[in-house]
């Protein structure tokens, strides 16, 4: 479903090598032309709105697989590839990256880096950040460089793989990237359970929290959002089970025990479903806050936003569709008097320009990712306005 | 010593917070790498953020050098001040502040000693995951400036992957919060750039640290073998099946004699050429069947013995040899050069022997105990110090060593940190450019070089002995040109 590109550019480039990128790099700097650096395209709604970029440099070339040593528990795959095809290849021998981005199918490993993407196995394996070892990359003045390696472990230097992971393509564009890999769970199981109110669903977790089960993933959906997804109308939870046989069957049984309204889940697609973002709707909003925090935060998005929300409860994570600005504003409030923050992970580029896309509050940060973005890309030509 | 700027320093922090006798100075004349002495010139020991603040302020003011100093129990001389200057002993920030379960995290002062933490949380049924084998002394701020690992980082990951925010002072006495309780960021993830940033980039004041809940099973066992090479061929079996251990973890001959000599005596069979431990955790089910597995590939390497921990003080001696090994092979010799280079794990079998052969061409006895499972090793090699020959052929071997490993794939450092000790073997993986990029990221956090110079970065032949820190020229293509300090 990838959507007519959702930005401005006077022209596209393809290169083929990372000589002919740096190349296009340099020249874009010396004329101080601005890129955008892209996979798929599948995220280029994300960030701020820009009227218009140069050039749009589209990675999908670079989709090559470097290495893979399947003993090693180690691939490095050029950034165009897609994560879903690696993942395939990856599957042969029962191993993965651990997770579940957005969009995977359309997705390139790089545009996943790049933003950091995740879905809701962030919980149990963490970020995509975490898998990545080593990168390849070409910086706004044309300097080639790499960070990592290709080892599983490794303090050599900065780990500079954990600065450009999320950093949209302003650093530095990614040509190639090193991942550590997990064997593959023997079993896996979704199972799901209903209750009448948010502040059930939020004991519940705390309660799974404070046991020895070991979920990989934790979904919510709200009533609307649960029929959407052709379930009952009920305050839903999915709880992703990944363990070997025995271990995924143990924590099914503790589930039934416990849960109201427990079932299993019917059947995987279900999984990818609530993973999608629902298009239906113009504007998505993601708000991140401690996880205690989540029943009152999730108070005030009932009163304002659209009824069909999705949350991640183990992470903190909600996400929820607004109708106006002024809602945004207010919540982004509560959010960050929470300790958390709200961005508008999509909206239509008129909307953009009315509001502050990302939220950030903390000043001091900002001034160092600024400072870092103009030692990389002296010249501001990478992406230039998505992020700040 | 200027009698001003130790005025000044004891009216920040306090009469008796300021060291300043020469003396009292040998006690910070090096780290855990006791290969290379400098004393510095004071020792201050703050309490707060703000008087941290305070004293990076004068010191830059005055062009001191400074850094932060927590256990001393650095492995790469992290902690060496290499110009003298001023080292802030954190010693006094050692409270945990706050214990916030709901959120699964605890807020600490950074000289907080890494076991504290867990013990802390422990009868909540939590824990602190990354455990160096010095938790019961290095502490927090050391442990983020290294990244510190442990046996358990195979299943559970570094300290990076265990922070989720820092309060930090940067060059000019900036007081900067860096993430916090929310597990997501906006824009760069400056909280995983600092960690591992060798404390070159400003000090820690304070961290807020993720908690893991304690794992419903554990079960441990020991291996012996009569050959490294079928130990190490078991480590990439169980690798190879899928599996992945909580810890796997390996003992030579040499270091096996070292701790049964010592009073951490752990019951190690003593006539093995290697032993492995290997734990499982997590939960109960389908745990006994993961074992038989794991116990079938020891047989089939030909395991001459095979032991399983009953019960949790077995599990604890088990455990005791290995977290007390480095301790135990003091008794061996002198001194001890932990070199901590990683090899893709897969090599293990074939460059194992090399290493040995390579000691022992020049000489030197070699034990070795190390985190097989991630293919990070540890050979310890023994040396008396007070013999500068013997000196000479172990830094020979040690970089010929560096060299079998980064030419096999692997790193130069897998956990103790490149510090002052490996910066001369970095351009060994890093090329001029990635190293120039490094040296801009460094800039923006620490502009004047003067926290922690002289680590990490190779030394420029141009500033050669000098030590003082050094302006690098970096131009842009419009001919501008930008000055960056690399130390
Ligand atoms: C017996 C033994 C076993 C060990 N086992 C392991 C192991 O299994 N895994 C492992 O990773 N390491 C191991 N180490 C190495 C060492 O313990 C770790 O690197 C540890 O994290 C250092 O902590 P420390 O408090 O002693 O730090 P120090 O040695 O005092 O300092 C280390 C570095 O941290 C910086 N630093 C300290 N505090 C701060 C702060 N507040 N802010 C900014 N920077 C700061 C210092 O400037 C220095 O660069 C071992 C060492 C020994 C002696």
């Amino acid at each position: 479903m990838v959507q007519t590109i959702p930005i401005r550019v006077k022209e596209v480039r393809e290169p083929r090598s990372v000589q002919e990128l740096q190349d296009l790099v340099r020249a874009a700097c010396a004329d101080r032309r601005t890129l955008v650096p892209t996979g798929q395209g599948t995220k280029l709604h994300w960030g701020n709105a820009v009227p218009e970029f140069d050039l749009l440099v589209k990675m999908t070339a670079f989709d090559a697989v470097v290495e893979y040593h399947p003993a090693d528990l180690t691939v490095t795959v050029q950034a165009g590839a897609r994560f879903s095809e690696v993942q395939e290849l990856l599957k042969e021998n029962g191993q993965w990256i651990p997770a579940d981005p957005p969009y995977s199918h359309q997705a390139t490993v790089g545009g996943v880096v790049a933003c950091n993407s995740d879905g809701p196995l962030r919980f149990g394996y963490g970020p995509v950040r975490d898998s990545v070892i080593g990168m390849r990359l070409v910086h706004g003045d044309g300097t080639v460089s790499k960070a990592g390696g290709k080892v599983v472990k490794n303090v050599a230097g900065y780990d500079l793989c954990k600065l450009y992971a999320g950093s949209f393509g302003t650093l530095g564009i990614l040509t190639e990237i090193s991942f550590k890999l997990r064997p593959l769970p023997e079993a896996t199981e979704t199972v799901l359970a209903t209750f009448g109110s948010f502040p059930e669903v939020y004991e519940a977790v705390s309660r799974i929290l404070r046991s020895p089960l070991l979920p990989v993933a934790l979904v919510h959906l709200s009533p609307e959002a649960a029929l959407s997804r052709g379930l009952q109308q009920a305050h839903t939870l999915l709880v992703r089970l990944a363990e070997t046989a025995e271990g995924v069957a143990w924590q099914r049984e503790a589930l039934r025990a416990w849960l109201p309204g427990f079932d299993l889940a019917p059947g995987d697609d279900l999984w990818e479903r609530c993973m999608e973002r629902d298009e239906r709707f113009p504007v998505t909003l993601r708000a991140s806050v401690p996880v205690k925090e989540l029943a009152a935060l999730y108070a005030e998005l009932e009163q304002i936003a659209e009824s069909e929300i999705v949350s991640h409860p183990g992470t903190g994570r909600i996400y929820a569709h607004a109708p106006a600005l002024p809602e945004v504003r207010e919540l982004r409030g509560a959010a960050q008097r929470m300790g958390g923050s709200l961005m508008v992970e999509r909206a239509p580029e008129g909307w953009k320009r009315n509001v502050d896309v990302w939220g950030f509050s903390n000043a001091a940060e900002l001034e160092l990712m600024r400072t870092l973005k103009a030692r990389l890309d002296p010249h501001h030509i990478l992406n230039p306005g998505r992020l700040f | 010593m200027d009698r001003q700027l130790i005025r000044q320093l004891k009216q920040i922090v306090g009469e008796r917070y300021v060291l300043s006798d020469p003396a009292e100075m040998y006690v910070y004349e090096c780290d855990g790498l006791t290969l290379h002495r400098k004393p510095p010139s004071l020792v201050v020991l703050p309490e707060t953020a703000q008087q941290i603040s305070e004293i990076v302020q004068l010191a830059e003011g005055r062009s001191i050098a400074y850094l932060a100093r927590g256990a001393g129990t650095g492995l790469s001389g992290g902690a060496l001040a290499v110009q003298g200057g001023l080292i802030l002993q954190m010693s006094r920030m050692n409270r945990i502040l706050e214990i916030d379960l709901d959120n699964r995290c605890v807020t600490v002062e950074p000289c907080v000693v890494n076991l504290d933490v867990s013990k802390a949380v422990l009868p909540h049924g939590f824990y602190f995951a990354p455990d160096p084998s010095s938790q019961m002394a290095s502490t927090i701020g050391g442990n983020i400036a290294e990244n510190s690992g442990g046996p358990h980082t195979l299943k559970y990951g570094t300290t990076v992957n265990h922070v989720l925010g820092l309060d930090v002072v940067l060059s000019g006495g900036r007081i900067v919060q860096l993430g916090g309780k929310s597990s997501d960021r906006l824009g760069y993830d400056l909280v995983g750039l600092f960690v591992g940033s060798e404390g070159t980039f400003g000090i820690v004041t304070k961290a807020i640290l993720r908690l893991s809940p304690i794992p419903q099973k554990v079960k441990t066992f020991l291996a012996a073998y009569s050959s490294v090479r079928e130990a190490s061929q078991t480590v990439s079996d169980i690798i190879g099946a899928g599996i992945v251990p909580a810890a796997l973890e390996m003992l030579d001959r040499l270091t096996i004699q070292a701790v049964e000599d010592s009073v951490y005596a752990a019951g190690y069979p003593r006539d093995a050429e290697a032993v492995l431990l290997v734990e499982l955790d997590g939960l109960e089910a389908g745990m006994e069947r993961l074992a038989e597995r794991i116990v079938a590939l020891c047989r089939q390497n030909a395991a001459t013995e095979i032991r399983i921990a009953r019960s949790n003080e077995e599990r604890e001696k088990l455990w005791a040899g290995r977290k007390k090994a480095f301790g135990a092979m003091g008794r061996l010799m002198p001194g001890l050069y932990v070199q901590d280079a990683v090899i893709p794990r897969s090599s293990l079998p074939e460059l194992m022997p090399k290493i040995n052969a390579i000691a022992a061409g020049h000489g030197i006895a070699v034990a070795n105990v190390f985190h097989a499972g991630d293919g990070n090793l540890h050979p310890n090699l023994l040396y008396d110090g007070q013999d500068p020959e013997q000196i000479q052929r172990v830094l020979q071997a040690v970089e010929e060593i560096m060299k079998l490993c980064v030419d096999a794939g692997g790193s130069i450092t897998g956990e103790h940190g490149v510090g002052f000790e490996k910066k001369d073997f970095m351009p060994m993986i890093f090329s001029p450019e990635d190293l120039d990029i490094m040296g801009r990221v460094k800039s923006v956090f620490n502009p004047t070089g003067l926290c922690n110079p002289q680590k990490i970065f190779p030394t420029s032949k141009s500033c050669g002995e000098s030590g003082i820190p050094y302006k690098i020229q970096y131009k842009t293509l419009d001919g501008k040109t930008e000055e960056i300090f690399r130390i």
